[in-house]
């Protein structure tokens, strides 16, 4: 019996597309150099724009669409207060989460608590030939349009920001905005429509729990995906395609601990799984920078990769608890944040207001 | 504190130019205009905002439960604000303190339940020191990732978090559960010798309120007359001027983060041992480690600005309480209001910065003009818990 199962990747693929809105924004943002803790508070307010919204207009997707603008206008007034007031980062977002929290849950109870209306969920969208692939293709295939978006989200972030004029700015903003002003960019511009693009998609994020997959509201409904989502963006260096990587791993991660909540024993293809991921983290590793990771790394990858191979030929009748799988992606970002160290490939402004130097 | 060294003479300058009241000015401005927009936001939802006021009011002071209530709630949340102040001295920025609660938390919690018999002088040292050096421990996880690796503190201590919200649950669904059946998400009761006693009768206000006054006569009166208090401002006002100086920059910085997750845990650990029911349940901290934050900030991150600010966020969240049941106001509303006085202080802390510095500028070119700085005399770096083989790095590389 493995867990790895068609219905296993198709609900990998739907956890993971939140995160894939709200992670590709904030890879926007963090290029440009502002670290948006407020993801979080960013994607709670998409999921009751579109609740809200929805509900009002009658239409779903007027619902999706005013989280898109509620997100980046929220994403606007972050920007404008980080940047242009040159708050500090960090502590703006932690009070927008808060403020966001607050306001949500204020606004929801005043008005829709009490009858809880539906709105949605958006049905899912069979993609003609490619749903009918034998095995997979229901799965990966048949699902809400949200996902669909979500995945599309990816490429089209990793293009503009390598090969468009917005792109080449953003990054200058994050990397050297003392030379993309000297250039006569608008560095504060830059770095507030970056934030806007994170508010704005993030939001979508939100709203695809909310009107896209449950049809409801709930009270601090994100539940912290926006920090997962932010865990995604630095595990995956902040390049648009491994941060998505990052994401669907995520994905994969939670919908393998729902399935094991039902099982209990962790059963043998996850153990030949962590085997066949440790090891090729390390070649991936050392085939990009060579001599990258220290011998302590290696020596404890290593020793993983022998005890998940003990466990796979011997499968102990071990348990682990949901916390350990929850807890998880966390712990991989630590220990990728640790692996890397100071070579880590963080936008060299990160976390920086920019000030002109005076002459 | 020997010769006043030109270094420290920039570092007093901004407090002489009238910080303090400018200060205050700012932070009571802030939660005016943050309670202000809020009361309109009631207004628009057709609540009375005079009855939610005076609703607010009796519930944070009306009668003597409710202020135990308020004060209570400050305890925690003082001493958890003295820790982002600790790290915020160094320009650590730790946001890792709901996460190093709730381990120090954890950490008592095990201490009270897993322990029995012994006499509360004992037991209750015990039990407050794990909950300390286990949030030390938990941020020295970042300090030593910071120092070693140049790991991004904000990044770690917020994973940090997320990893500790998951341990707390494992652990009372698990191995410090009271029943055998894991659907008791809570503790036993801590025993009788690890509990603070009640200050006033029954009323939840207790007496762990002795551990945040001393952790602000520490951080406020003890620290800054000391030389490693003297190193941490140092080296947070200029990594490099400080290394060049002979401190030891980046340790000084692993330091202050790790001093400021054990004054977090001692602050996990009076939500458990002074609590409400003595027992740590799921959520126990819920977000007192971010609201410390903003207690800070409306303190301006002055030690004895805390206990003030911290009673005001306490009667805040007690309050609240009877807002719903009385005006019909969600309680929601409290974190709306916290929400715009950290946004409300944080996008006028620039600003008023930079006026601050302009003062400081205007005075020193007339009166206290600072002494030339010339190559100073590199500090002898005394042999304490600070001494050790390590070649100082200017830091700054890989942080905001």
């Amino acid at each position: 019996m493995t867990p790895f199962d068609a219905a296993w990747l198709g609900a990998s693929l739907r956890l993971a597309s939140p995160l894939l809105f709200a992670a590709s924004g904030e890879t926007v943002a963090q290029r440009a150099g502002v670290v948006n803790i407020g993801l979080e508070g960013m994607m709670l307010s998409g999921a009751y724009a579109g609740y809200a919204i929805g509900h009002a207009s009658g239409n779903v997707w007027i619902g999706v669409l005013g989280a898109l603008l509620v997100g980046a206008l929220v994403g606007l007034l972050t920007g404008l207060v980080v940047v242009v007031g040159k708050a500090d980062q960090i502590v703006v977002g932690v009070g927008l989460n808060l403020l966001v929290l607050g306001a949500t849950s204020f606004l929801f109870r005043d008005s829709l608590a009490e009858t809880k209306p539906e709105v949605g969920p958006i049905g899912a969208w069979r993609i003609p030939v490619l749903s009918d692939i034998p095995g997979v293709g229901g799965a990966l295939f048949g699902q809400s349009p949200l996902v669909y978006l979500s995945v599309l989200i990816v490429p089209i972030v990793a293009l503009v920001l390598a090969r468009t004029d917005f792109g080449l700015s953003v990054r200058a903003a994050g990397d050297s905005p003392g030379a993309l002003d000297t250039a006569g960019v608008d560095v504060a511009r830059i770095r507030v429509l970056a934030t806007m693009v994170a508010g704005g998609l993030a939001a979508v994020g939100g709203a695809s729990l909310s009107v896209g997959q449950l049809g409801l509201f709930n009270e601090d409904m994100t539940a912290g995906r926006g920090f997962l989502a932010l865990a995604a963006v630095i595990f995956g260096r902040w390049r648009a395609p491994s941060v998505a990587a990052a994401c669907v791993l995520f994905g994969m991660v939670d919908a393998l601990q729902l399935r094991l909540q039902a099982t209990g024993v962790v059963p043998r293809p996850v153990w030949a799984l962590v085997v066949v991921a440790v090891v090729a983290a390390v070649v991936v590793v050392l085939w990009r920078r060579p001599g990258a990771p220290g011998p302590g790394t290696l020596v404890a990858a290593g020793a993983l990769a022998i005890g998940a191979g003990w466990c796979w030929v011997a499968q102990p009748s071990w348990t682990f608890p949901t916390q350990l799988w929850l807890a998880f992606p966390y712990v991989l970002t630590l220990v990728a944040l640790a692996s890397l160290g100071r070579r880590d490939e963080a936008p060299a402004a990160l976390g920086e207001p920019y000030a002109r130097a005076a002459a | 504190m020997s010769a006043p060294s030109p270094l420290l003479a920039l570092l007093d300058q901004g407090r002489r130019a009238g910080g303090g009241a400018i200060s205050l000015g700012v932070s009571v401005g802030a939660v005016v205009a943050a309670v202000g927009v809020s009361l309109l936001l009631v207004e628009a939802t057709g609540s009375s905002s005079g009855t939610a006021i005076s609703a607010l009011l009796d519930g944070a002071a009306g009668n003597p439960a409710a202020t135990a209530g308020t004060l209570a709630k400050a305890v925690p949340l003082g001493l958890a604000a003295l820790g982002w102040i600790v790290a915020w001295q160094a320009r650590r920025i730790n946001i890792g303190l709901e996460g190093q609660m709730l381990v120090g938390g954890a950490a008592s919690a095990a201490v009270g339940v897993g322990l029995d018999g012994l006499p509360t002088a004992v037991h209750l040292t015990l039990a407050v020191a794990a909950g300390f050096v286990a949030g030390a421990a938990w941020a020295g996880i970042a300090a030593v990732l910071w120092v070693r690796r140049g790991v991004n503190e904000i990044f770690s201590t917020l994973m940090l978090n997320l990893v500790a919200v998951q341990v707390v649950e494992w652990l009372i669904r698990g191995p410090l559960s009271e029943g055998e059946s894991a659907s008791f998400a809570r503790t036993a009761e801590m025993a009788p010798g690890a509990r603070w006693g009640r200050v006033v009768g029954t009323y939840v206000f207790s007496w762990d309120v002795v551990v945040l006054v001393a952790a602000v006569v520490v951080v406020g009166v003890v620290l800054p007359r000391t030389s490693v208090g003297y190193r941490l401002r140092l080296v947070g006002a200029n990594p490099e001027a400080a290394t060049f100086a002979g401190i030891r920059s980046e340790r000084t910085s692993a330091l202050a983060l790790a001093a400021s997750g054990g004054l977090a845990g001692l602050a996990g650990s009076s939500l458990i041992l002074a609590g409400e029911t003595y027992r740590m349940t799921d959520h126990f901290a819920g977000g007192t480690g971010y609201l410390a934050i903003v207690v800070a900030l409306v303190a301006a991150n002055s030690a004895f600005g805390v206990i003030p600010a911290a009673i005001l966020f306490g009667a805040l969240r007690q309050g609240g309480g009877l807002l719903e049941a009385r005006a019909g106001v969600p309680i929601s509303i409290v974190n709306v209001v916290t929400g715009l006085i950290i946004v409300f202080l944080a996008a006028t802390a620039g600003p008023i910065a930079r006026l601050q510095a302009r003062r400081v500028d205007a005075g020193s070119r007339t009166a206290t003009r600072p002494p030339p700085v010339t190559r100073s005399e590199p500090e002898p770096e005394p042999a304490g818990p600070l001494g050790g083989g390590r070649t100082p790095e200017p830091v700054g590389g890989t942080l905001p």
